[in-house]
């Protein structure tokens, strides 16, 4: 089981960030986040960085790309398609649900109302993915 | 003819767009309301000590209202989507999929809800008859006064239609009532979690299948609703 994983967090909203960063200060493992503040961002990010990140966890509603966007042009790169998405946002929107699960995703989060039970999801996701095999480090 | 066609049109595009804002609208308050809670809980969190009873009173009725108003939106979503996109049709037996949706419900334990006879097999949309038979069942459920609850889900058939009775032994909703629950955002006692858009939800998924739905109740004793989904109708939707 690994300690530790890179996420890419593609979310454009700052609270939703705070939230986020908020729960995994209080997990056990400490995990190396990158944030991106939407697609473009992230993808730059993508395109740039040495090392892939493990895990993508990716809000839908953003400016510029948003999250079906840059989750369609990922998957049709041979180079980023292996890197395990799931979707996090507050939309559980049957389109948006089915349109992410035909592009290939590796989850699909309806954010909680109550912080308490967000940060319980979160957690779960990441104890998760401790526990995968990944196709590149 | 042509200038029908042409408002037709005209109305179709209207509505479309008027149930895309609703939703997006409804999607934009729903992320507002996630960052809301949060905060709110985070201030709790911190100050939970130092403030009197008084204000932590007043937070948690601040969470409650969150809570709240999460569920409306949750509802329009519903609302709104059920016009816009196209029905999926399958084969659905009744009886395992409003057993399944009994079990799902959070049921309290003097409240008995069964299933009298057997239940039809026909082809509808799974989401859109849950929204049915599961707002339907809330219901009765919620506003069960009595020690003993009972639900009951009948069916009766005829040539052309199923007649399915969702009958209680609750409160009773007095004459006055029997059309007005039906309109939007109208309820009538108070419960945490009711928004008054359940039966409009219920009403508009039959129009859909050209059902009808009524009730007949008596006030104290209980109140059974009953709602036909044509036979052909439903299988050729």
């Amino acid at each position: 089981m690994r300690k530790s994983l890179n996420i890419l967090l593609v979310e454009d909203d700052m609270i939703e960030i705070m939230k986020f960063n908020r729960t995994i200060s209080k997990l056990a493992y400490l995990h190396n986040i990158i944030e991106a503040k939407n697609g473009e961002e992230a993808l730059e990010i993508l395109y740039n960085s040495e090392s892939l990140p493990d895990l993508i966890l990716l809000d839908l509603n953003m400016p510029k790309v948003n999250g079906l966007e840059f989750l369609s042009i990922i998957r049709n790169n041979p180079h980023l398609k292996y890197i395990p998405t799931v979707i996090l946002t507050s939309s559980s929107d049957h389109k948006d649900v089915t349109e992410c699960h035909q592009l290939g995703i590796a989850g699909y989060l309806v954010k909680p109302l109550k912080f308490a039970d967000y940060s319980e999801s979160i957690k779960t996701v990441l104890d998760y993915w401790c526990y995968n095999e990944f196709v590149q480090a | 003819m042509r200038q029908k066609e042409q408002l037709l049109l005209k109305l179709k595009n209207q509505n479309e767009q008027l149930n895309d804002y609703a939703h997006l609208v409804s999607h934009d308050l729903k992320s507002s309301l996630r960052n809301l809670s949060a905060l709110l809980s985070w201030v709790k969190e911190d100050c939970i000590e130092k403030i009197g009873e008084e204000s932590i009173c007043n937070l948690n009725l601040m969470e409650e209202k969150i809570e709240k108003m999460d569920q409306f939106l949750e509802d329009i979503i519903n609302y709104s989507e059920i016009g816009g996109t196209s029905l999926k049709t399958i084969t659905i037996d009744l009886n395992i999929k409003v057993n399944k949706i009994i079990k799902s419900l959070d049921i309290p334990k003097n409240i008995k809800v069964v299933i009298n006879g057997k239940l039809p097999v026909l082809k509808a949309d799974p989401r859109r008859l849950r929204q049915v038979f599961q707002n339907l069942i809330c219901n009765a459920v919620n506003f069960n006064d009595k020690e003993a609850g009972l639900v009951e889900i009948g069916v009766e058939e005829t040539e052309g239609f199923y007649t399915f009775s969702i009958k209680d032994n609750g409160q009773g909703i007095s004459k006055e009532y029997h059309e007005k629950i039906f309109n939007t955002f109208t309820t009538l006692g108070y419960h945490e979690k009711s928004t008054g858009m359940g039966l409009s939800i219920v009403k508009r998924v039959l129009s859909l299948y050209g059902g009808d739905i009524w009730l007949e109740s008596e006030v104290l004793k209980g109140t059974t609703f009953y709602f036909t989904l044509p036979k052909n109708k439903a299988n050729d939707a």
